[in-house]
């Protein structure tokens, strides 16, 4: 049993987690408000919990679209970043070729690059494409095509602890290197492939900037969460019954249900998350 | 054959990477290029065509220029304020939580969780609670009698409120700090203790050089980052706000997707990334200040 801290270091950390937590409670509780009360002064607790707020029917279809289009995005970005990754992380540190450091190196500095230098040009060349009308292409194809620089050092760290002796007796049995990957160094590299998955996840979950650009032109119906709620803010969609520009508690209800799922995984996967942060540095 | 299998053996592993060679090729240096050339040229909507010029840096670096240089010293202002303030309480922070003790791992990680908020939620949620009139914040502050906040309905207090947002992000940080703290062995402590060193002197004279490496990163990664900082910073800047949030990442996306002004805002991205290199080379040209010793990977 890890030793006892002493009370008062106790009382500092409650103190600490219910400053840290207040905003995410103060979100809740104005989500179970009722309409009058939130403009109503200041309750710090609704007299009645109104479920309502998250069954609003004139808003709940474009939010399940809307929660559609994220899981789209990154059901195929997670995909697609698991296979290039992991593709890329063995090429990098298994196997030997001409201008492996040349290549190496143009990855590790894309990680150095202002994205709003690239977001300009894509969008111009997206538009050139088709990518703009109508479409979510552009949020996930990229995860297709490398995966994330991030990724494939995170990865290489980890391959790095497969001794090479495992792999060359593979090689002397006859397994070419795509057998050597998938069926050698893939189930052990497990750990990281979630640890990846779930960065991932959370990543296309919370975007919002890529989406701000490139889904801009295509209507409330290609969407994605965050970009959603975002214009919801911005009242579009204020209906008769308020003259406000925003109905706090269901923007409140919908901000809580966005941020459900990111919750649930990180309280999974919090452990693994964490020692991931540590290990690359990345944020979540 | 022989030339088969050498051409194999050399080349085979290109074909691992082709993803990321594609990738880094269509979706990295193809579009930098393209923005460095527009970067030079402008259009001329009546006759389409288009001209090679200066102009768009020439505005850029234009002294009358008031909205560029604004914008820059906002960007620089909020760098200079948040960098230290977010390293110091994240250090401070992990100071606070890097003892196993029991029930600390809980502390840890409900720190963390602000972190994992989504950007929207939480740009929603301040600004629910940052309201001058119905917001929670004032209208605690009321009940204190200590009047209103004006927060992020003023011009002059934007930056601050905005930066006191980002202050609940440092749980990211305090892990990477945490991390570094549990790799100083015990006993370079107990020697200290021994030696008479009380704790201001531990601090400043072992612990913090000792988390060198963790410094250096920290601080690197940070100023690429706040140097780029757009989602919160978007969705709180309105005309209240003026120019107080028009960071320049905000700037170029107005003027690229506001105005589609778009040879302005390339030349407006080169000149960040310039900036932004400069103030990492600095940052590596002063390396050897914080980390000592051989191998630091």
């Amino acid at each position: 049993m890890r030793k006892k801290a002493s009370v008062s270091w106790y009382i500092a950390a409650v103190v600490l987690v219910l400053i840290f937590l207040l905003p995410f409670f103060v979100m809740i509780i104005k989500s179970f408000m009722s309409e009058e009360e939130v403009f109503d002064f200041p309750k710090l607790w609704p007299s009645s919990i109104v479920i309502a707020n998250y069954y609003n029917k004139a808003i709940m279809p474009y939010i399940l679209t809307w929660f559609m289009n994220t899981m789209i995005v990154a059901g195929l970005s997670i995909v697609g970043t698991l296979l290039s990754a992991f593709l890329c992380a063995y090429g990098f540190s298994k196997v030997h070729f001409k201008f492996k450091t040349i290549i190496f190196a143009a990855t590790m500095a894309s990680t150095m690059l202002p994205s709003i230098t690239m977001r300009i040009p894509l969008y111009m060349i997206y538009a050139d494409w088709g990518w703009l009308n109508g479409t979510l292409k552009p949020l996930f194809v990229p995860a297709f095509l490398g995966g994330g620089a991030m990724n494939i050092l995170l990865i290489m760290q980890f391959i790095k602890g497969i001794p090479n002796s495992v792999l060359e007796s593979a090689r002397i049995d006859g397994a070419n290197e795509l057998r050597c990957l998938f069926r050698i160094v893939l189930p052990n590299c497990l750990p990281i492939a979630l640890l990846v998955c779930v960065n991932t996840f959370l990543g296309v979950w919370n975007d919002y900037s890529s989406a701000l650009t490139f889904l801009r032109n295509s209507g409330e119906e290609k969407w994605t969460l965050a970009l959603g709620l975002f214009e919801l803010s911005r009242g579009r969609y204020d209906d008769e019954q308020t003259q406000t520009f925003f109905r706090e508690n269901q923007q409140m209800a919908i901000g809580v249900l966005m941020c459900i799922p990111s919750m649930l995984i990180f309280g999974i996967f919090q452990k693994s998350l964490i020692e991931g942060v540590a290990i690359s540095g990345v944020k979540a | 054959m022989k030339f088969l299998y050498k051409l194999k053996k050399d080349y085979l592993g290109i074909l691992f990477v082709l993803p990321v060679i594609i990738g880094l090729a269509c979706f990295t240096f193809v579009p930098m290029g393209k923005s460095l050339i527009n970067s030079f040229q402008e259009t001329d909507y009546a006759t389409r065509e288009t001209v090679f010029t200066f102009n768009h840096y020439k505005r850029i670096f234009d002294s009358a220029n008031t909205q560029f240089t604004r914008s820059l010293l906002q960007t620089l202002l909020f760098t200079a304020i948040d960098i230290p303030l977010r390293m110091t309480l994240s250090f401070a922070l992990a100071l606070f939580l890097y003892k196993e003790v029991r029930g600390v791992r809980l502390v840890r990680v409900l720190c963390y969780v602000p972190v994992i908020i989504p950007t929207v939620v939480s740009g929603l949620l301040w600004k629910t609670i940052m309201e001058y009139d119905v917001g929670y914040l004032n209208l605690f502050l009321t009940e204190l009698g200590l009047g209103r906040l004006t927060l992020f309905y003023s011009e002059k207090t934007a930056l601050a409120a905005f930066v006191f947002i980002g202050l609940f992000g440092i749980g990211s940080s305090m892990i990477l700090w945490i991390s570094q703290l549990k790799n100083i062995p015990s006993t370079v402590y107990e020697v200290a203790d021994i030696e008479g060193a009380n704790r201001f002197q531990t601090l400043f004279r072992i612990t913090i050089p000792l988390c060198g490496p963790t410094i250096f990163y920290v601080l690197l990664t940070s100023i690429i980052g706040t140097l780029q900082v757009f989602d919160l910073a978007y969705m709180f800047s309105t005309p209240l706000t003026g120019d107080s949030l028009n960071f320049l990442v905000v700037f170029i996306y107005q003027q690229a997707f506001g105005f589609f002004d778009m040879g302005y805002a390339c030349a407006l991205s080169w000149v960040l990334f310039t900036i932004i290199a400069i103030l990492s080379g600095i940052v590596f040209a002063c390396k050897k200040w914080v980390i000592y010793g051989e191998d630091y990977a």
